[in-house]
């Protein structure tokens, strides 16, 4: 599967507004550079979840990146409290976490916590803008149960969305495109409903 | 139990970046690896310093301090290309983390491989390939110990 997008597409982030966590001062800087450089202008940077879910009670943001382990709370406890306590719509917001090492430990809690996507470090540029492409035409729909609350996890049979590079040939999609043939007449579609007595 | 609703949603993120304008790809790649270029000597010296942490709580068996040591590596080496520090940093993570059987020397074995790497400027070479292989049979052979072997 291509791990970068096309070259040629575009990529329009200079009015979204992106929440960057992490406690690492460093990694936040770097993460930062990494956002400016794909067009974003407005930033916010939290160097603790909590501080996150301050700001989130306030204000909307567009996307969230955020490092998996931290003090207090961590990434998986932050994605759970935006999906299930966050104000709506700020609840459904697209949120990418980041995690170095994925602790087997932790692997439970990631499937769970109800992420739009959890990337693996390494992670380059181009896998991290891949990923802000996939939500920006995520076709998933949105899940609010006793258990979960995120987007639908059932992504195996979907693939990459419409036009992304790495859809295989068998994989569908929820997209119901444009009409290719003539509308048809009213008369027709009033046929087809109309309810007919019909002789068993 | 209460039924789980299921309904289709737009994000803001979505509509924001379907409106005209922007930049190509290639453009934000570029001016992405470019910033991030910026960063790496920072971070490189970064790395040795917590290593240096990570040597020390080795040395004074601190056992806690190792797994978040080793995840602190993983997390900054992350950004950059770092070669065989990446998966050496990622053995140690994985027989630190809670529910592995502890082996001090194995611990040590890492810590000093990683130190080797990074004073070789994290190059592949034949040396690193070697001290890889190792770190996996060293691995390895942690995971096939029970824990009842343990002590």
């Amino acid at each position: 599967m291509s791990r970068s997008p096309r070259s040629s597409a575009r990529v329009n982030l200079e009015h979204a507004s992106v929440l960057l966590i992490d406690d690492n001062s460093q990694a936040l800087d770097i993460l930062s550079s990494v956002v400016q450089g794909f067009g974003v202008r407005e930033q916010i940077r939290c160097g603790s979840a909590i501080e996150a879910t301050e700001i989130l009670r306030r204000r909307m943001v567009d996307l969230i990146l955020v490092d998996c382990a931290m003090p207090q709370m961590d990434g998986y406890d932050f994605i759970r409290w935006l999906r299930r306590e966050a104000p709506q719509p700020t609840c459904l917001t697209p949120a990418i976490m980041l995690t170095g090492h994925a602790a087997p430990s932790s692997v439970q809690k990631s499937r769970d916590c109800g992420a739009s996507f959890i990337v693996t470090k390494p992670i380059t540029p181009g896998v991290l803008l891949q990923r802000i492409l996939w939500l920006a035409s995520d076709e998933r729909e949105f899940v609010k149960s006793e258990t979960y609350v995120g987007p639908d996890r059932r992504v195996r049979n979907l693939g990459p969305p419409l036009g992304v590079p790495g859809r295989r040939a068998g994989d569908l999609s929820t997209h119901v495109g444009a009409a290719v043939e003539a509308n048809m007449d009213q008369a027709d579609i009033d046929t087809l409903i109309k309810p007919r007595r019909v002789a068993l | 139990m209460t039924e789980a609703k299921v309904f289709k949603y737009r994000t803001n993120l979505a509509r924001k970046m379907s409106a005209p304008g922007g930049r190509s790809v290639e453009e934000a790649l570029g001016a992405a690896d470019s910033a991030l270029a910026h960063h790496r000597d920072a971070a490189m010296e970064a790395l040795g310093v917590i290593l240096s942490r990570l040597e020390e709580a080795c040395a004074a068996r601190r056992q806690a301090e190792i797994y978040d040591g080793a995840a602190a590596l993983l997390d900054l080496a992350g950004f950059f290309d770092t070669g065989p520090l990446h998966p050496a940093a990622f053995s140690l993570c994985e027989i630190s983390d809670r529910g592995s059987v502890w082996d001090w020397p194995s611990v040590e074995v890492h810590v000093r491989a990683i130190r080797r790497i990074l004073g070789g400027g994290c190059r592949e070479t034949d040396e690193t390939a070697l001290l890889l292989d190792g770190l996996v049979s060293v691995r390895a052979r942690l995971q096939n110990r029970s824990p009842a072997r343990q002590n």
